[in-house]
């Protein structure tokens, strides 16, 4: 009898012990962790995301440095394994840290990424009447779309092509419109942005991203 | 493949597109960090008409009328739902909210009006030319009230107002350059197959896979779908493959518009030989239809995929 109730003891730790096991590898796995540790305290020779990006993941507006928060995941990913792809122009601080991370961090990340909060709005210096009015009409006489036309009501994103524009960084805006009018980012879905961009003033670009930052995250 | 090639001899008028391309001159940056611009891209504005923008509307009875009927101009389904049977907005076919040469502007079809249609056999007035996009491009008959807006309604009134408004110092009577869509010349061979090539590569990113378009979860309409219960209806204009080939080539895909003649005729006969709402007009057969409204050149009651074009799909109630 004492012998079947140690029997029954010993198979329930074990059973514990397998829990338990299959718990650790589990979390070890589960992107999201894997995504936050990276975000939150980096790995290895690699920086916390969130040293540039911020600690919500918002970017750095001033800086140019993007905000991640809210951003699709498939977007995301797309975009980091385009960078170690040089497909895109790349800031010379990111790219040690592009070229040391695998592709399972690279997902893990933007996993990660997409379930932040959509950044806060953060004031922006510029014409943004005019930025309003580029967002949601365009500028047609140019043969500019409206941003919302393909970004969604708001600039709020529609998914993995058509990424939120709503409270990203400005000058991160800016930058990346001129980088598709030099050429040196190319990794537009049918190079509808690089056609775009082609087609719009600096002085327009400035005004939409001025509006587009200062919105905020859109729902 | 026969019957593309025989509907290729219907030779269209010679092409006029616009030339679209013109250099500005280089832009100081504003910033540092802005690198200097070697050539921007933009519109022939001094075609036709440069319309007056939302933004110069006045502030009085009448520009409220303005405002009214640009809200249902650019979001019909939801600012004249009434009468709306489908998903579309006049904006989705006359861009930019009808202001833009060979994007169907409305400041060069105010003063065209009254004008005798062949689709009708009488003299229309506006008021009844806009009766007609309900009936036929937003498919009204699938709308609550079951009909385009009757004449004098509200919706029709606004419209006008705008309308009017867009076409302000435009000579009455006037054909004006940019009217429309540009014709695209007929090539010698059309091809639906070659056509959903083109569509999978360059329109399924924003139409869908299934032409239904993209709709958000808070009912937004994003993109507008090109067949289905959604688009419009065998009686529009669109499905016309030279209309949708005109209006292909100038405006497709949105903020690049660089397709070919080719490509542009052959997506255009792709999308209208899709299912779509039936023709009002049809009365008894598709074949007598045929006959009677569709002397023109389009895939109505032509055999497709072991199918007749023209039975129409309707949404679910």
């Amino acid at each position: 009898m004492l012998q079947r109730v140690f029997q029954i003891i010993g198979s329930m730790s074990m059973v514990s012990a397998i829990l338990f096991v299959g718990h650790l590898s589990q979390a070890e796995d589960d992107p999201l962790v894997v995504g936050a540790s990276l975000a939150k305290t980096g790995s290895g020779s690699i920086p916390a995301c969130s040293s540039c990006h911020g600690q919500l993941g918002e970017g750095n507006a001033a800086a140019g440095f993007p905000a991640l928060a809210g951003m699709n995941a498939a977007y995301l990913e797309r975009q980091l394994l385009d960078m170690k792809a040089a497909k895109r122009e790349i800031n010379p601080a990111m790219k040690p840290i592009i070229d040391g991370l695998t592709d399972g961090q690279i997902r893990a990340a933007s996993t990660y990424y997409a379930t932040l909060e959509k950044p806060k709005p953060v004031p922006a210096t510029g014409d943004i009447e005019r930025g309003k009015w580029l967002v949601e009409r365009g500028n047609w006489d140019a043969g500019v779309p409206a941003c919302s036309q393909c970004h969604g009501p708001n600039g709020r994103g529609i998914n993995e092509v058509f990424p939120s524009l709503a409270g990203q960084s400005a000058l991160y805006m800016t930058n990346q419109i001129a980088a598709w009018k030099k050429g040196t980012r190319t990794n537009d879905t049918n190079g509808l942005m690089a056609s775009v961009a082609r087609r719009i003033s600096d002085a327009d670009a400035a005004a939409a991203a001025a509006y587009l930052q200062q919105l905020g995250g859109q729902p | 493949m026969n019957r593309w090639f025989v509907l290729g001899l219907l030779v269209v008028q010679s092409a006029c597109l616009p030339d679209k391309k013109a250099a500005s001159p280089p832009e100081t940056p504003a910033t540092t960090h802005v690198a200097p611009v070697a050539e921007t891209v933009v519109a022939d504005v001094s075609k036709g008409h440069v319309a007056p923008t939302l933004a110069d509307i006045p502030n009085d009875e009448f520009g409220e009328s303005v405002r009214r009927g640009a809200a249902i101009f650019f979001d019909t389904p939801t600012h004249a739902a009434q009468f709306t049977g489908n998903s579309q907005s006049c904006a989705n076919c006359h861009i930019d909210g009808g202001r833009i040469a060979d994007s169907g502007p409305m400041w060069a079809a105010w003063g065209m009006y009254p004008a005798f249609r062949k689709k009708n056999g009488h003299v229309n007035t506006m008021e009844e030319r806009l009766q007609g996009c309900f009936t036929y491009s937003q498919n009204a008959q699938a709308s609550p009230s079951g009909a385009a807006p009757p004449k004098g309604d509200a919706v029709l009134v606004d419209l006008q107002s705008y309308i009017f408004w867009l076409a302000q110092g435009v000579a009455t009577g006037k054909e004006m350059p940019g009217r429309g869509f540009p014709k695209v010349t007929r090539p010698d061979d059309v091809s639906p197959a070659r056509g959903a090539e083109v569509y999978a590569a360059q329109c399924s990113i924003c139409h869908g896979e299934n032409g239904g378009g993209l709709a958000l979860e808070d009912g937004h309409r994003q993109f507008p779908p090109l067949w289905g219960p959604e688009a419009y209806n065998w009686g529009a204009g669109m499905h016309r493959l030279n209309t949708a080939a005109g209006f292909i080539k100038a405006n497709m895909p949105l903020g690049k518009a660089d397709l070919t003649d080719q490509q542009a005729w052959d997506v255009a006969a792709y999308i209208n030989s899709q299912p779509r709402p039936k023709d009002p007009r049809q009365v008894a057969t598709i074949a007598e239809n045929k006959t009677k409204n569709h002397d023109e050149d389009c895939l109505y009651g032509e055999e497709h995929d072991g199918k007749t074009l023209g039975t129409g799909v309707a949404r679910a109630r």
